[in-house]
């Protein structure tokens, strides 16, 4: 059971396990186990392996500890970690789909009408169109809602690099026929 | 007109709308998972505290020792002679009743043999090169004058 909302930053919780409090963990996991599990599912599109990702990332987490710094948003943090521990599962498991059937199945949400599941179709097959890098980018930023410094610090790029992809993803999108009426005036 | 990298604000509600319902997976963790991690990380923590505790008693406990074999040369100089400062058994190694270059040595073969066991001279967790030093450092000072 989630303990109540502990109204301490992040920073004062890093403080407080450096200095033993186990249960300030207690707060960062409930905070962060959500957004952690949905981008784990993200990447591996499979409930237990974004569980086993879960597990994993907040191992790497309380093992930094007591003498863990945080230098930057906790989510800008942990999703090169749960980046990383995603793809050497998908690796390990020689998961890869491209064909918009199997993005459709894989995607959350699939049970729905038939004209909103080929909606959702499109969508999926316009967005596996676009680069890796690309599609990572417009996925942090209108779906995580990260800021732009924020994705540049979780992906190691400059952010004018982050800008560069969202233009040049969005460009490709507004061509994309599968997707272009979103842009529609 | 080329769209301004830096603005971002015209990005279709509709389509940002249909990005979360497509890719923001209705998933939970369930309480067996929850209570593992917390389990873990509370033992992870909770042990660390105890590692960093005794060091901390070990390494005051071994600065109390240096600086009394440092300070009894001072003391004792002008006082007549008397049995070894208990503190000084713990570096006799060898129990000989001294404090020398042999108990050095004997700390070091234990270790090459791999039965250095617990003399953590320096109280930093480890049995090594380093507690042979601190005995040799000790076995120095008590030559320059200190009562054996």
């Amino acid at each position: 059971m989630p303990p109540p909302t502990d109204p301490r930053s992040d920073l004062d919780l890093v403080a407080a396990l450096n200095a033993g409090d186990a249960a300030a963990f207690d707060a960062l996991y409930y905070r962060y186990r959500d957004r952690i599990l949905r981008l784990a599912y993200r990447f591996t599109a499979n409930h237990a392996d974004a569980q086993d990702v879960l597990q994993e990332t907040f191992s790497y987490l309380y093992r930094k500890f007591p003498a863990f710094r945080l230098t930057a948003s906790m989510t800008t943090f942990l999703y090169p970690v749960v980046r990383n521990l995603s793809l050497e599962l998908i690796r390990k498991r020689r998961a890869a789909t491209t064909t918009s059937a199997d993005l459709l199945e894989e995607m959350p949400g699939f049970a729905a009408a038939p004209d909103e599941a080929h909606a959702r179709a499109d969508l999926a097959a316009a967005m596996a169109n676009l680069s890796p890098e690309h599609r990572q980018t417009v996925l942090l930023r209108f779906v995580d809602d990260l800021t732009m410094e924020e994705i540049a610090a979780a992906t190691g790029v400059p952010v004018g690099t982050v800008k560069s992809r969202l233009h040049h993803a969005l460009a490709a999108m507004r061509e994309d026929p599968r997707v272009r009426r979103y842009f529609a005036p | 007109m080329p769209h301004d990298p830096a603005e971002f604000d015209d990005f279709p509600d509709a389509l940002a709308a249909d990005l979360g319902r497509l890719y923001r997976a209705d998933v939970t963790a369930s309480p067996a998972v929850d209570q593992a991690i917390l389990n873990r990380a509370r033992a992870h923590v909770a042990g660390r505290k105890r590692t960093l505790l005794l060091r901390r008693v070990a390494g005051a406990a071994a600065a109390v020792i240096l600086i009394t074999a440092a300070v009894i040369p001072t003391i004792s100089r002008n006082r007549p002679p008397r049995a070894p400062v208990a503190r000084q058994l713990i570096y006799d190694l060898n129990a000989d009743g001294a404090v020398d270059i042999r108990d050095a040595l004997a700390l070091q073969r234990s270790i090459d043999a791999g039965r250095a066991g617990a003399h953590d001279m320096n109280g930093d967790g480890v049995v090594d090169k380093r507690d042979v030093d601190a005995i040799a450092m000790i076995a120095v000072r008590l030559d320059k004058g200190v009562a054996r």
